[in-house]
Formats: C-alpha cells, sequence, structure tokens
C-alpha cells in the first residue's frame, strides 16, 4: 500500500476529498507545498504511489500560480501542471491564475 | 507589449459558431453524426469546458511532456532493461502494446469527430486537441514497442492486433467500434471520454505506472502516465456535455450511455489490467491489488463523479462491485489456458509466496481458483502435455467476447443469458451484456464472435493450426508459459491435503 506523505486531517477520508492526482517529481513536490499553503482550512491527505502521488483536500483544493512559483523557485505557468496532472478527483477549473478542483455536491 | 489574459479573449476566440448562409445546421450537423439527443445549436452554446488552454500553451506543455518521455527512454536505453527483467513484466509491455496502440488511433478518429461535428465550440476545441493527444499517444507507444522489436517479434502486436481476427482484437474492435466510431459526437463524448478515459484508462495507464515504478521500468512508468496527462484534460469533454444534457432533460438517455460504455469498458480492462497487476507483476514489485486500483480510482474518484453531475450509479454497481472480487482471476486462468492464442507469453503468478499474497488481498482464493492451479501443476509434473490445453473451445459472450464463466469451485456459479432475435441464440457473459444487447438488437446481431465464426465454418480448416492461422498468430508469435513452467514444480502443497479438492476442481476446469 501507499505511504502518507503529509496530513492535516482529523483522521476521517471523507466523501469530499478533492484533489489531483501528479507524477512524481519536483512540480509534484511543489504542488504539495503549495496546497498546504493555499488550503489553509481544508483537512489535507497525500499519498504517495512512487510513480503519481495523490493530494486530497476536503471540499476543496486550490492551488495558485504564484504558490507554485514561490515553491519551485522559478516562473510557471498554470498551464505546465498539466505535464503532471495524471488524474484527479472532483470537477477542475483551469485559469492562467489557479487551478481548482471541488465538488458541486457536498455530503 | 502587454498581452491579454486567456480568459479575457478565450470564449471569443473559440466560439466558432457562425450562421451558415450555404447550408442549413440539419446539413452541417446531421444527428446522426453530431447529437443523438438531438439538442439544437443554441442548447448547446451552453457549454463551458472546464479545463480551457489555448494552442500556445497547449504545444509548450505537450513538447514539454514528449521531450521528458523521450528523455527518459534515451537516458535509460544502455541500462538493458528489457533483458534484465522477469519475464512476467516482459509480457505485460507486450500485451499493453497490443492492446492499447492502435486503439489510440481509434481514439484519434473519435476525437476528430467531435472536433469536426460536436454541435458546441467548446468541444470542438478540446476535441481538436484531443485527436493530437490520441496521435501522440499512438506513435509514441508505437516507438516505444518497436524498440525492442529485433528481440521479440510478439512486439510486432503493437501494429497488428487490431488488423487481425484474433479473437482478443475482435473483443477489443467491437468495444471501440460500439463506444467510438459506432456514435454520434454527443454520445461519444460520454462513452469515450467520461466513461473510458476518466474512469478506466486510469488503471491501466496509472495502475501500471505504479508497479513499473516500483519495478524499475521508469521508462515505461514515465510512458504511460504522460499518456495520462493528455487524457486527464481531454476526458473533460464529457464532464461539460453531461451538464447540458442534464439541465436539458436528457439525463435518463445520458445515463444509459455512461451504463452502456462503463461496463463494455470494465469486461475489458478487468481481463487486460487485472491479470497484469494480480499475477503478471513480480511479487517483490507490486504496489496495490487490481481491486484497490479499481476502488480508488473507479469507486472513490469516479462514482463520486458520477454523483457529483447529478447522475445515478448504474443500476449493475452492486454486482460490479462483486466482480471486482473474481473477474480477474477466473480472467487470468482462462488468459493462461489459452495462451496459444495470445501475443504474450502469460506468467502463472502462482508461486506459493504468490498465492499467499493472493490469499491475502482476495480470501478465499486458494479454495476457488488455488485447487484448479494445483490441477495444471500436478499435469505439467507429470508430463500430461495434452490436459495443458483446452480441448475445445470456450464459449464466448456476444457482446463482451470474453469467454462466459464465473466462480470456480462453488458449484455452478455461472448464469445463463441469452436472447432469442432473427434466426439464432445469442449467449451473453452476464446481465448487463444482454441488457446492452437487448437495447439496440439490430446493432449487434450481425457481429460474430471467433467460436460463431468457427461453427459457421468460415475458419478453415477449422483446426487449432488453422484457427491460429486465421487470428494472424504466426509460429514465434503464440503464446507459451512466460517462464517456462518453472512455477508449477514449485505450487504444489503436500499430496495430501491436495487429494479431497481434487475432483470438485477438475470439475470446474
Amino acid at each position: 500500500m501507499h505511504d502518507q506523505v503529509a496530513a492535516r486531517t482529523s483522521g476521517n477520508d471523507s466523501k469530499n476529498m478533492v484533489g489531483p492526482v501528479l507524477k512524481s517529481g519536483d512540480i509534484a513536490e511543489a504542488a504539495i507545498a503549495a496546497v498546504q499553503d493555499d488550503n489553509p482550512a481544508a483537512a489535507l491527505i497525500v499519498e504517495n504511489h512512487e510513480a503519481y502521488v495523490r493530494i486530497k483536500a476536503e471540499g476543496q483544493c486550490l492551488i495558485r500560480q504564484s504558490t507554485m512559483e514561490h515553491h519551485l523557485g522559478r516562473p510557471f505557468e498554470m498551464a505546465e501542471l498539466e505535464t503532471v496532472l495524471a488524474s484527479f478527483a472532483g470537477q477542475i477549473e483551469a485559469t492562467p491564475e489557479y487551478m481548482r478542483f471541488y465538488f458541486d455536491k457536498v455530503f | 507589449m502587454a498581452t491579454l489574459n486567456r480568459a479575457d479573449w478565450y470564449d471569443i476566440a473559440r466560439d466558432t459558431n457562425w450562421t451558415p448562409r450555404y447550408a442549413s445546421v440539419e446539413e452541417i450537423f446531421p444527428d446522426e453524426m453530431s447529437d443523438a439527443f438531438g439538442l439544437t445549436v443554441e442548447q448547446w452554446e451552453a457549454y463551458d469546458e472546464p479545463f480551457k488552454i489555448s494552442y500556445r500553451e497547449y504545444v509548450a506543455v505537450q513538447s514539454k511532456k514528449d521531450a521528458d518521455a523521450y528523455s527518459v527512454k534515451a537516458a535509460l536505453a544502455r541500462a538493458n532493461f528489457f533483458d534484465k527483467a522477469a519475464p512476467g513484466w516482459i509480457s505485460i509491455l507486450k500485451m499493453h502494446y497490443g492492446a492499447i496502440c492502435l486503439a489510440e488511433y481509434i481514439a484519434v478518429l473519435g476525437e476528430a469527430k467531435m472536433a469536426r461535428f460536436g454541435k458546441a465550440p467548446g468541444m470542438r476545441n478540446m476535441a481538436t486537441f484531443g485527436s493530437l493527444d490520441e496521435m501522440r499517444h499512438t506513435q509514441i507507444q508505437l516507438y516505444f514497442a518497436h524498440e525492442n522489436i529485433h528481440k521479440s517479434r510478439q512486439l510486432d502486436w503493437g501494429l497488428k492486433t487490431y488488423h487481425t481476427q484474433n479473437w482478443a482484437g475482435i473483443a477489443g474492435r467491437a468495444m471501440l467500434d460500439d463506444v467510438i466510431l459506432g456514435r454520434d459526437a454527443a454520445t461519444m463524448s460520454i462513452m469515450l471520454t467520461f466513461a473510458l478515459e476518466q474512469g478506466f484508462t486510469n488503471l491501466q495507464f496509472l495502475g501500471l505506472a505504479a508497479d513499473a515504478a516500483k519495478m524499475g521500468d521508469y521508462s515505461f512508468s514515465n510512458l504511460i502516465s504522460s499518456v495520462q496527462t493528455d487524457e486527464a484534460r481531454h476526458a473533460q469533454i464529457g464532464t461539460a456535455a453531461l451538464k447540458v444534457l442534464i439541465a436539458n432533460g436528457k439525463k435518463a438517455q445520458a445515463q444509459q450511455a455512461v451504463e452502456i460504455a462503463f461496463w463494455r469498458n470494465w469486461r475489458l480492462f478487468f481481463s487486460l489490467t487485472g491479470p497484469a497487476i494480480d499475477y503478471l507483476t513480480p511479487l517483490e514489485h507490486r504496489h496495490q491489488s487490481f481491486k484497490e486500483f479499481v476502488h480508488e480510482f473507479i469507486v472513490a474518484q469516479f462514482e463520486r463523479a458520477i454523483e457529483d453531475l447529478g447522475l445515478d450509479r448504474p443500476w449493475y454497481w452492486d454486482f460490479f462491485l462483486d466482480t471486482t472480487n473474481y473477474y480477474q482471476h477466473s480472467g487470468h486462468l482462462e488468459l493462461w489456458f489459452l495462451r496459444q492464442t495470445l501475443w504474450w507469453n502469460p506468467a502463472g503468478g502462482v508461486t506459493p509466496a504468490e498465492r499467499a499474497w493472493l490469499e491475502e488481498k482476495y480470501p478465499g482464493w486458494n479454495q476457488r481458483w488455488g485447487r484448479l492451479w494445483d490441477v495444471i501443476a500436478d499435469n505439467v509434473q507429470h508430463g500430461r502435455q495434452d490436459k495443458l490445453f483446452p480441448a475445445t473451445v470456450p464459449m464466448l459472450c456476444n457482446i463482451c467476447g470474453l469467454s462466459i464463466g464465473g466462480i470456480p469451485g462453488q458449484g455452478h456459479h455461472v448464469k445463463g443469458h441469452w436472447t432469442d432475435y432473427g434466426e439464432r441464440r445469442y449467449y451473453f457473459c452476464s446481465a448487463p451484456c444482454k441488457w446492452i444487447f437487448d437495447i439496440e438488437q439490430q446493432r449487434y446481431a450481425g457481429h460474430k464472435s471467433i467460436v460463431d465464426r468457427l461453427l459457421a465454418g468460415d475458419i478453415q480448416p477449422g483446426t487449432i493450426d488453422g484457427t491460429l492461422e486465421y487470428m494472424g498468430l504466426f509460429p514465434g508469435e503464440r503464446g507459451d508459459d512466460a517462464d517456462d513452467y518453472a512455477w508449477a514444480r514449485s505450487a504444489l502443497p503436500p499430496m495430501n491435503d491436495r487429494s479431497a479438492g481434487h475432483a470438485d476442481a477438475a470439475a470446474g476446469l
């Protein structure tokens, strides 16, 4: 089974966990850090599946372009996240400023 | 020079719904090509694709992906992974390329149909990129497959499978024709991009990528997860379409499209990805069981997506969940038994340590499938060659093209499902396959499985050799046990544990 590499949660993996599945590497590492900054109130779980990491945030998962640049230490266009975005839970909103994963119906 | 943000110009740039003057809208977008739901162009204008990308961004992103995949391949080329890897893993590569490469090409045509005939400008835009994506998938996977073709001609099946009458190729083609080539753009957006790409490609392209990374096959792991990043984008074509259809009172019809495509895909993916993950991947490199991957990507992720869009779980959902416990095991046993008809060499994958893993992941495995493998191992050990191959042809389902089976060793678990139509009786593996046939009997009635063809005399001579040649399998390509039956020499528990279960197990085979 996978390892949990980061968690900020009451322990329940709820039905409202959303977020990206990313090919492992430096962009994924930056995204893990960015998700923690950009979703300060959300319960979070990050699973390491070696080839990919699954990031789960409760309710909504936001990743800002500026936060990605901060953690990568280089210019980063939001569209570049697609190079590692292999799958995701929830619906997606992709803009140049941020990518957001969410559900319409929350349980 | 300041440039506009994409969000400020995107909608107007992709809105190509001009008012036609030389042809009618009906001529430009005939229902049978565009939209079996019959919505108007105006209704489709509400379509809002969630994953917006400009052509400039697309080219930049795709060139990064390709540079990444090819550079990892080049860097690892000297490692001679192919020569050192376990035979079961090599079989996975052969199975993958043969089943997938030209299926991607069929998806090129499907995406192109949506790019031309989709009534929503957003769909046409996303599907243009989707069609280019699928060209990339076809070409890059053929290229990777052919790297080692001088080491095994079985790898030529990357190009060959769908051009032959191999039974697995027939089954794959029938499914792809039904959910892609034989559908209008709107229906296809649900069947191809929502059901297949948001649901099932994750299993093969991320489940196997996880195992490949553990295996040290970084070239393949990187390749298929790169392919899946394209899928994650263009699979959203269907999400936006479903919202429009549901908003316009077409939920029941859309639900039916999801249910047809989900089931047809499940019937093929369990037989492809299931054995790869539960049997062919070397034990020490297995990341999760196939059932665990199904639960991660299909139950936790896809089922939740269905609910979120306002659709219902498919009517056969409880039955589907139950089949995640056994389809892959019966399927693997059958593929191994029919190994001459495959373009890869299936590994038994049932050494004592592997059996312990299977029993842990699937409690009761030994009682069900282990006993059958005991019989096979016993036959190997006693040199009963004639018993290592089937004496008769399997009963194939007239929808999915796979054999009709169930759980062995529990009495007769197989249930009969059939429909009489026209001059003949059509048999099915399951209630959902029969349900699909009965929705549109005329659509499916003309399709002949390899067994139908054999019985109709289409295959001459109707011998094993004649049938293998009909399937395009020539000496040097036909599958055999990946480990030269080494597992069978280690698989047997002490004799006194086995005698009790033997008669049942033999009956189950």
